[in-house]
């Protein structure tokens, strides 16, 4: 089933992204919102992925099981350099754009009750290492198991545990107070690649 | 998941989900997005497009960097400050005999042919611009007014491009090796139409609707074509061709590449103000390497900062991923 599906996405069907679409953008949302802290972002890491992955759809391995990993591949470089990504596909996200109502997006986040341990958590993934972080939010938050990590990430699987053990001593090492949340600050610390795309919203 | 033998210190926190109606909308945006050609020009609402240089000099590495992942633990020992360099004016008058030069030089050369379960080995040295720290300015008041990306040091880096898809490449750089997922295959390239106009179509149409301005995505899809790859003769004439015929391209008579090696280039500068330039070699009018520097102040940094630095040193074909040429 999944190798129809692949040859299908290889192929350039555009059914076959819609489906691939309604399966997985929530889990591409869910993660980039997490990592993030920011809905907008993550709205925007959510349609880069999927013109990312349309632009790269040769590269869908003609053989295995579900594309997610595939998928959290692309989403993790997008996440990485949104800009970049944006750059690429200015045209379309400004269409994408046009048909936001971006204000009400955020205060969707901003009015969450737990808004606060969103931006806590961000906070305390935003002290590993990057290559750690992907990969702990990749096993542990997005439930990938060690060998779809790496397919994701294009590493081998042993790195991938290696990576995990050190982001959990890492973690471990981190006291309470950095781990609780911090009052008065604003909720998802954003990167300057974020805030550059909320500007863009403006 | 069943290596998460403890409670996570760090459990996932609880997010809503994307609503129905967002998630039709974007969904809608998506498909209309690829199954349309659309013919109007990217309408520049977003003021982050014009900044980022380092989306432009990244591009450079996007054969591998889409999908690939770069090592993104680089401490401070692994990035410079970037050097400023000597701003050549350049002469457009010029450029178009430079290019018939490459061209004739590129088309005598002999055919390398390249087996369709064969691999492209390329070996190189490079250093692009990178964010410092990618996507870690968990705190914008700090960083401010400070520029967060660096200059790669020169490292090797080699591929093994697929020559044709179905099969996966790889990519060694800075001693890690990672599996390639993002590139284009190198038929994709060597098999273009070897007639400039049907080329320079080809290239416009295929780049429509990325980036701001169709003539640089035109000129960087045409140095990506080169950069690493074993092209046709004919096709590779062709590219200097279709390459003299976009607008702003100039002859900048002495560049050098990362080897340390001068050689007289063809450039252009986009419309980020970045000039990127094609070196060659004076006198076999063999292809050196890549350089890019800002020609004027920008937010990214001041003209003259080199932006990127490459040289090709051997190109071959191989039977496997991971196998070094004879």
């Amino acid at each position: 089933m999944y190798r129809i599906l692949r040859a299908r996405l290889r192929d350039g069907d555009a059914e076959a992204f819609g489906q691939v679409f309604d399966d997985h953008a929530r889990d591409v949302h869910r993660h980039a919102l997490r990592t993030t802290g920011s809905w907008s972002t993550a709205e925007d890491v959510v349609s880069l992925t999927f013109l990312e992955a349309w632009r790269l759809r040769e590269t869908v391995h003609p053989d295995g099981d579900s594309v997610l990993p595939w998928l959290f591949g692309i989403a993790t470089n997008v996440l990485r350099n949104t800009r970049r990504a944006g750059r690429r596909h200015s045209a379309a996200m400004d269409r994408m754009r046009s048909e936001t109502v971006p204000d009400f997006a955020d205060e969707v986040v901003d009015r969450m009750r737990d808004a606060e341990r969103l931006a806590a958590a961000v906070a305390a993934l935003r002290r590993l290492k990057p290559a750690e972080r992907e990969v702990f939010a990749l096993c542990v938050w997005s439930g990938l198991d060690y060998a779809q990590a790496a397919e994701a990430l294009g590493v081998p699987i042993g790195t991938v545990r290696s990576r995990l053990s050190r982001a959990r001593t890492r973690l471990r090492d981190l006291t309470e107070r950095e781990l609780a949340p911090r009052r008065g600050q604003e909720p998802g610390g954003r990167t300057p690649a974020a805030r550059s795309l909320q500007e863009g919203n403006r | 998941m069943n290596d998460t033998p403890r409670p996570e210190l760090l459990p996932a926190p609880e997010v809503p989900d994307l609503p129905d109606d967002r998630h039709r909308e974007l969904k809608d945006a998506f498909m209309q997005t690829i199954t349309e050609v659309r013919p109007q020009p990217a309408r520049r609402r977003w003021p982050m497009i014009a900044v980022p240089v380092a989306a432009a000099t990244m591009a450079i590495a996007l054969i591998t960097v889409v999908a690939v992942n770069r090592p993104t633990d680089r401490g401070p020992e692994e990035t410079v400050a970037a050097p400023i360099v000597a701003i050549d004016p350049g002469n457009a008058k010029e450029a178009r005999a430079m290019f018939d030069r490459l061209a004739l030089a590129a088309g005598a050369r002999p055919a390398t042919s390249v087996g369709s379960g064969q691999f492209v080995y390329v070996r190189s040295k490079v250093a692009w611009l990178v964010f410092a720290e990618p996507f870690d300015e968990s705190d914008g008041s700090q960083s401010a007014g400070e520029d967060p990306q660096k200059l790669d040091k020169v490292h090797s880096r080699e591929i093994w491009l697929p020559a044709t898809a179905g099969s996966k490449g790889l990519i060694r750089e800075r001693g890690e090796t990672f599996g390639l997922e993002g590139a284009r295959t190198n038929s994709s390239y060597a098999e273009m139409p070897t007639e400039p106009g049907a080329l320079l179509r080809k290239i416009y149409a295929e780049t429509k609707g990325q980036g701001d301005d169709p003539d640089d995505v035109a000129f960087d899809y045409i140095g990506e074509a080169l950069r690493e790859s074993i092209l046709p003769p004919s096709l590779a004439a062709a590219l200097y061709r279709t390459a003299a015929e976009i607008p702003g391209v100039v002859l900048v008579k002495d560049s050098v590449d990362a080897a340390g090696r001068h050689g007289v280039a063809v450039g252009r500068t986009d419309t980020l103000g970045e000039r990127t330039e094609w070196i060659f070699d004076p006198q076999s009018y063999e292809y050196l390497g890549e350089r890019s520097y800002l020609v004027r102040d920008t937010k990214v940094g001041k003209a003259g900062m080199l932006t990127a630095t490459t040289a090709v040193l051997e190109r071959a074909v191989v039977n496997k991923p991971g196998a070094e040429p004879q």
